[in-house]
């Protein structure tokens, strides 16, 4: 059983977000990712895990 | 309506195996009814099923299934079909423009091959239909969402092997030695595809909005990484810790990084049996391994046929030709400096992405494969580039490049010592990251454009 489930969890995952993709439907927008959704930036700037390093290298750029 | 009763007739009696074919080919008619109405709907699944290699996992009727060339046939149909706003025209780029001449040099170097080798058309095929896949991809990935969608797509399908295997080496207290599936070759192979697959888990992790499904990413990666270490693989735990050292120095938070890469490795050398380290150990020794010095022979082979036909090479696979390798095999190629044990086997497989290019399409191919890995890294400047002048709101740009690139410095190290040239991976990360800079230039074109009073 616990085998079962883990090797269908890729597979629902994936359903999961061909299921948000296609919700656009006649619109065709796909803005929304359902429970994919991402963080989105706020006023300062999304929060910058691995990108730092770049704008302290590029100075004032 | 016969054909549902019988099938619930038979269901009770059906074991494990056909069970779970009957519950992908639901999953798979789905699929193909969701793509039929989206093309890129088809596409994701075309990338997906690519990666997660379900074939591998079938035992009983959906095991011939052919389900990556069924998706990207209705990709290719629907996107004909249907008209989808968000679709770009196809314009030549230089990563583009690249792979179509690696792919018409391919061609040459296939036709021009040595008489008999068994996988010259099969892996030229691969070639083809990869850089398909590739080159569709700014025709279709063109939004935020859409480059998401395909981060996830290929992280899932990638690790689902790091997955299971992480879970069944938690489970055996590290005992577990990862079997690879025949897509991917042998464990050096699977350590390869879960390193790349690595930089995209820990994107996810930092850029979903919803904790469960962080928290979800992060178990994907640690278990991802537990894969790794249960291949066995030595050029995997170099590759490792190269990722692991490339995404520490790249972030702001250093100190952090180098403090969880060592509770890492702790974690690791305890988990680990005894003959996981003695096996690491011999890195050290390399120069009296035999299996090392093996591989430094294949690489002689391989610069030796270059030189013999610098413009085609020996054709794909050339050097696993019996014929050809021991044709080559007492010269020195490009390596007559190092000296190399007199080797009982023959056809002996490259072991690394550089000579095995070098060897089956000449110095031509060579240089061409060495311009798509270093455009790769270049196009990442140019999506800095473009960040900054975007402004932070597209940051996450910025972060998806740098993760690109990790995938990428772990298909170098790593596929330094191995056969992994014509790995659909690098290739989708390549174009991943063109498509990237694409996106962002249309966004620089949007803030420049003058607003309405």
């Amino acid at each position: 059983m616990i085998e079962a489930l883990v090797f269908f969890f890729p597979f629902g995952l994936m359903l999961l977000l061909l299921l948000a993709l296609s919700r656009g439907g006649a619109t065709n927008r796909d803005e929304l990712l359902g429970v994919f959704e991402v963080i989105e930036p706020d006023a300062d700037g999304q929060p910058s895990a691995y990108g730092h390093a770049q704008d302290e290298r590029a100075g004032d750029a | 309506m016969q054909m549902v009763s019988r099938l619930l007739t038979v269901m009770p009696r059906m074991n494990g195996q056909a069970m779970r074919d009957l519950v992908v080919l639901v999953f798979f008619l789905v699929s193909c009814f969701l793509s039929a109405r989206r093309p890129v709907v088809g596409y994701l699944l075309w990338g997906w099923a690519g990666l997660i290699a379900i074939n591998s996992y079938m035992f009983g009727f959906m095991t011939n299934m052919p389900f990556v060339q069924v998706f990207a046939l209705i990709t290719l149909v629907s996107l004909l079909i249907y008209k989808d706003p968000l679709v770009q025209p196809f314009a030549l780029n230089t990563t583009a423009g690249l792979l179509i001449l690696f792919c018409i040099h391919g061609l040459v170097v296939a036709l021009s091959a040595y008489p008999g080798l068994l996988r010259n058309w099969e892996l030229y095929g691969n070639v083809v239909k990869t850089s398909l896949f590739c080159l569709l991809m700014p025709v279709l990935i063109t939004t935020r969402v859409r480059l998401h969608a395909l981060v996830i797509a290929i992280a899932l399908g990638a690790s689902a092997h790091g997955v299971l295997d992480g879970l069944k080496f938690l489970a055996s207290a590290g005992a577990h030695r990862a079997q690879t599936v025949p897509k991917f070759g042998d464990n050096n192979h699977l350590a390869l595809v879960l390193l790349m697959v690595l930089p995209f888990l820990y994107y996810l992790f930092r850029q979903s909005a919803r904790r469960w499904l962080r928290w979800m990413f992060l178990g994907m990666l640690l278990l991802t990484v537990l894969a790794v270490v249960s291949t066995q693989s030595r050029g995997g735990l170099i590759g490792l810790l190269a990722v692991a050292l490339w995404i520490t120095f790249q972030g702001r938070h250093k100190v952090v990084g180098v403090g969880v890469l060592l509770a890492a490795a702790v974690l690791v050398l305890a988990l680990a049996p005894e003959s996981w380290t003695s096996r690491m150990e011999t890195i050290q020794s390399a120069d009296q391994d035999a299996s090392f010095m093996g591989r430094v022979v294949a690489w002689k082979v391989a610069s030796a046929i270059a030189l013999e036909h610098p413009f085609v090479g020996g054709g794909f696979r050339a050097l696993q030709d019996f014929a050809v390798w021991d044709r080559f095999v007492a010269s020195d190629g490009l390596l007559g400096f190092i000296d190399t044990p007199v080797l009982n086997r023959s056809g002996v497989a490259a072991h690394s992405i550089w000579f095995e290019v070098l060897g089956d399409q000449g110095f031509v191919g060579f240089f061409i494969f060495v311009a798509l890995i270093g455009n790769a890294f270049r196009t990442r400047r140019a999506v800095w580039r473009l960040v900054r002048a975007n402004g932070a709101s597209q940051r996450w740009a910025g972060d998806m490049a740098d993760m690109v690139t990790a995938a990428m410095v772990a298909y170098v190290v790593s596929g330094s010592l191995l056969s992994a040239a014509y790995f659909e991976l690098p290739y989708v990360c390549i174009m991943l990251m063109e498509a990237l800079r694409l996106h962002q230039s249309r966004q620089a074109k949007v803030q420049l454009k003058p607003k309405p009073i």
